[in-house]
């Protein structure tokens, strides 16, 4: 299950349903990614994401698809928010359901490496010092590397 | 160049992605540009991936001006300020006349983005033995508001009052 939207999401709900969902699962695990109040030293006030939805859709979808068959996976679920953010806000939620929790794991882990450099969100960082566009870190690229 | 009955003119078009980083994974202003160049009904002439490296890029959009089947190549990436940045110094040697403009309405979106961030880029656009070149900043943003909001219109022969396409049979007169 993927969406991709600007309304809120409620964490517990989203892992409260998944879990509800997946049948025969030994493990779930999940993450939660917040919006940092800080960014290279300055304050952001807002982080504003966008995207080109027939290209965001079809690129998160194959994640979680990659996901499943790569760590044997019963369920997965990616929830990303879009829009005006602000500091401590939820903006993505993504859990996999498996058989034993080294799968469920890991494919967490990957599904967040993959989401940080190939889904085309464009991210813009609002604080007192200006505007700018973020785009995934070196870091980020190396953590995808992993799993080449 | 075939004209629809809408007066639409499609116009073969060439991705460069310029990256150290980058692979074709991880590649998303060039998958946004290919994605959005197929939505507005132009043909993709062609899409590569090169390091920052100014002998590479310059041979690569040479190759690509040389090509009769490509009408214009965008590259995305390499146009900051610092040191691995050559983007500009590899292309516009390239050039047969420089389309000023470009670079000042690109800033002016930009500007309306992200405020003065833009000044970091150097973005700019040139003529080359007919083929139109556009170096856009690396940031899928900026790929964004430079495709939607200047490049796009200017390539579609139905942007009234002029455009890009319509001088295209010229530009080698």
């Amino acid at each position: 299950m993927i969406r991709v939207h600007a309304e809120p999401f409620d964490a517990g709900g989203e892992l409260a349903a998944f879990a509800a969902r997946v049948e025969g699962a030994g493990a779930i695990a999940s993450f939660l990614g917040l919006v940092r109040g800080e960014s290279g030293g300055a304050d952001v006030s807002v982080l504003e994401l966008e995207h080109y939805p027939p290209l965001t859709e079809r690129t998160v979808a194959a994640i979680g698809e990659d996901a499943r068959d790569r760590f044997a996976l019963i369920g997965f679920a990616i929830v990303h928010r879009t829009g005006a953010l602000a500091p401590g806000e939820p903006i993505v939620f993504v859990a996999a359901a498996a058989a034993h929790r080294r799968a469920a794991f890991e494919a967490v882990d990957y599904m967040m490496d993959r989401l940080k450099t190939e889904a085309p969100f464009w991210k813009r960082e609002h604080g007192a010092n200006g505007s700018r566009w973020i785009e995934a870190r070196d870091e980020d690229l190396r953590d995808r590397a992993r799993w080449a | 160049m075939g004209v629809s009955a809408s007066g639409f003119v499609p116009v073969r078009i060439a991705v460069l992605t310029v990256s150290d980083t980058r692979t074709q994974e991880t590649d998303t202003s060039g998958a946004y540009l290919a994605a959005a160049i197929a939505e507005a009904g132009h043909p993709l002439a062609g899409r590569s991936i090169v390091p920052d490296d100014l002998d590479t890029i310059r041979s690569t959009v040479a190759a690509w001006i040389q090509d009769p089947q490509v009408d214009v190549v965008i590259t995305t990436g390499g146009t900051g300020l610092t040191g691995r940045d050559v983007t500009p110094e590899a292309v516009a040697p390239l050039f047969d006349k420089v389309i000023e403009g470009f670079a000042v309405v690109f800033h002016n979106v930009s500007f309306r983005s992200v405020g003065l961030s833009t000044i970091q880029s150097r973005a700019c656009a040139g003529v080359a033995r007919g083929t139109f070149i556009f170096c856009l900043p690396g940031s899928g943003g900026a790929v964004r508001d430079g495709w939607e909001q200047v490049i796009a219109p200017q390539l579609d022969a139905r942007t009234r009052p002029c455009n890009l396409v319509e001088i295209m049979p010229r530009l080698e007169e």
